[in-house]
């Protein structure tokens, strides 16, 4: 069998690619297997400089609010308003600042959650305080699509009654 | 009292030291301990305070405050020993505190990697045991206080490898045969591809002592936690059926051998005055070996309790001149009364 990737050499290994749940698997030769792990390394290295190195590695790792040196503080990089941490902050040290921080830098951070865990949505546990909120927000959004057809069908009173409920349960937020 | 490495009942293999559950949580709107100030520590821990000091848990348990910055190294350490704390929690311990049981069977760390984290053991592997009881202490603590969570990224932790649930159970395992057989690295390999880990319990890479290691999940997004504990066990299950099948067929292949080793680790324990911590969790490694082949028997919580009170700082704590000598000497006196009784 051809290597699925080069399509030059003999396949000898077999790469199974997990992403967000989807599996992609390949047969692909051995120099490519060696340059899609170092690829996968180097991505995964130039964004937490500590990551892959065990648990405790990380731990010893974590003592630092040194890394808010006076430079980094002048600098003009994008900061969480929370805490001020900012991308460089965070791949330093490989710890988030605070629970905005994963707000403020979502674009950048998702691949790498994504890394470490092959998947990126909650599937366990949500505190009850939470459960309510999701269940208001999902009411809002029902009450939102029944207003736009309620309007497209030219039904007003009905529109502003959904208005109305919409308007109450935002405040419940 | 009784700690739970002595009174809980191992259903168990004998294999299966001890479980561990933990839940990492942080209260929303105050940064992560990395950017907190000293006062918002204390803050944390006066909020936690509140809701644990008055709460009650299975049977009746009570947890009691313990303030970290209180502590001398000795006691600090000695509780890293009895794997109640990390040894970061360990080290700076201004703005850190402890709730615990007294029998240490459930705890919470205040202000360690994260602003909450729960930790229920258990002898054995009674995985869902411990689960349930750190749900109890989170369910009470989440009714009191307002957690950092996102519909989508599950309860935010300070470091991205605790998002979701923020669970992180492992199991302790006494792995003799297949770390004598070089098999551990094999099956490190394969545990890891199943987003789990395993490592040495005490000391790292090749000197793993006393055969002692850990299997704990990895992955905490995407999974709930009780897929996480079924997959965890079934690993372990596996894990220990390989082992025990390696002893037995080694048991058959040289009894006399095997009998010989066992019995000379028992009559070392048995009679030395003066015996360090390696030498200790290298013989009662082999007669727990042979406890579980039925060459001696010894109940294996009386082993398990030497493996947990007998570190340098835990034999401090209870020596007025603390030179190794006296640990040692100490050392040996705790593993003749266990196994000689």
């Amino acid at each position: 069998m051809l290597c699925e990737r080069c399509k030059q050499r003999n396949a000898t290994t077999h790469y199974t690619q997990n992403i967000n749940g989807t599996q992609t698997e390949m047969h692909i030769c051995e120099k490519c297997a060696a340059e899609l792990s170092g690829q996968f390394e180097n991505e995964y290295g130039k964004f937490f400089n500590n990551f892959g190195l065990g648990l405790d590695y990380m731990l010893t790792s974590l003592l630092g609010q040194d890394f808010i040196g006076e430079n980094l503080l002048t600098s003009k990089e994008e900061r969480c308003p929370m805490c001020q941490s900012t991308l460089s902050s965070i791949r330093k040290s490989g710890n988030v600042g605070c629970s905005k921080c994963y707000e403020t830098f979502k674009e950048q951070l998702m691949p790498f959650i994504q890394r470490i865990h092959g998947k990126t949505s909650h599937n366990g546990k949500i505190p009850e305080s939470a459960n309510s909120t999701i269940n208001i927000k999902n009411q809002i959004a029902e009450a939102e699509k029944e207003m736009k057809s309620a309007i497209e069908a030219q039904e007003f009173e009905k529109a502003a009654e959904l208005r109305d409920k919409i308007n109450s349960l935002k405040a419940e937020l | 009292m009784k700690m739970w490495y002595e009174s809980d009942i191992n259903k168990n293999s004998n294999s299966v030291i001890s479980t561990r559950v933990r839940l990492a949580r942080n209260l929303s709107d105050i940064p992560f301990p990395n950017f907190m100030s000293l006062e918002q520590k204390n803050d944390v821990i006066s909020k936690v305070e509140k809701v644990l000091l008055k709460a009650s848990f299975i049977k009746n348990t009570k947890l009691n405050k313990i303030d970290m910055q209180k502590l001398n190294d000795v006691e600090a350490n000695a509780l890293v020993e009895r794997r109640l704390i990390s040894p970061a929690f360990a080290k700076n311990r201004d703005g850190k505190a402890l709730f615990a049981s007294e029998d240490e069977k459930i705890s919470v760390m205040v202000n360690e990697e994260d602003h909450i984290r729960i930790q229920v053991f258990s002898q054995g592997s009674d995985l869902p045991l411990c689960l349930k009881i750190a749900n109890e202490v989170d369910n009470l603590l989440e009714k009191n206080l307002s957690y950092a969570f996102d519909n989508n990224l599950g309860y935010l932790t300070q470091c991205p490898t605790n998002l979701g649930t923020g669970l992180r159970a492992s199991v302790m395992l006494h792995l003799p045969m297949l770390q004598q057989e070089g098999l551990i690295e094999n099956l490190s390999g394969t545990i890891s591809k199943l987003g789990m880990t395993v490592r040495g319990s005490m000391g790292e890479g090749s000197n793993v002592r006393g055969a002692l290691y850990q299997i704990s999940n990895q992955v905490t997004l995407g999974i709930s936690e009780q897929s996480a504990i079924d997959n965890l066990m079934s690993i372990v299950n596996q894990v220990i059926k390989q082992e025990e099948s390696l002893r037995q067929s080694a048991y058959k292949n040289d009894a006399i051998g095997l009998e010989d080793k066992v019995y000379r680790a028992y009559g070392l324990l048995l009679n030395a005055r003066l015996i360090s911590t390696d030498e200790l969790l290298k013989l009662v490694s082999l007669l727990k070996l042979g406890v579980s082949l039925g060459i001696l028997k010894i109940e294996d919580s009386k082993l398990n309790k030497l493996i947990f009170e007998s570190g340098a700082y835990n034999l401090n704590l209870k020596l007025k001149d603390n030179s190794s000598i006296n640990r040692d000497k100490l050392r040996a006196e705790l593993t003749r009364q266990t196994v000689g009784a």
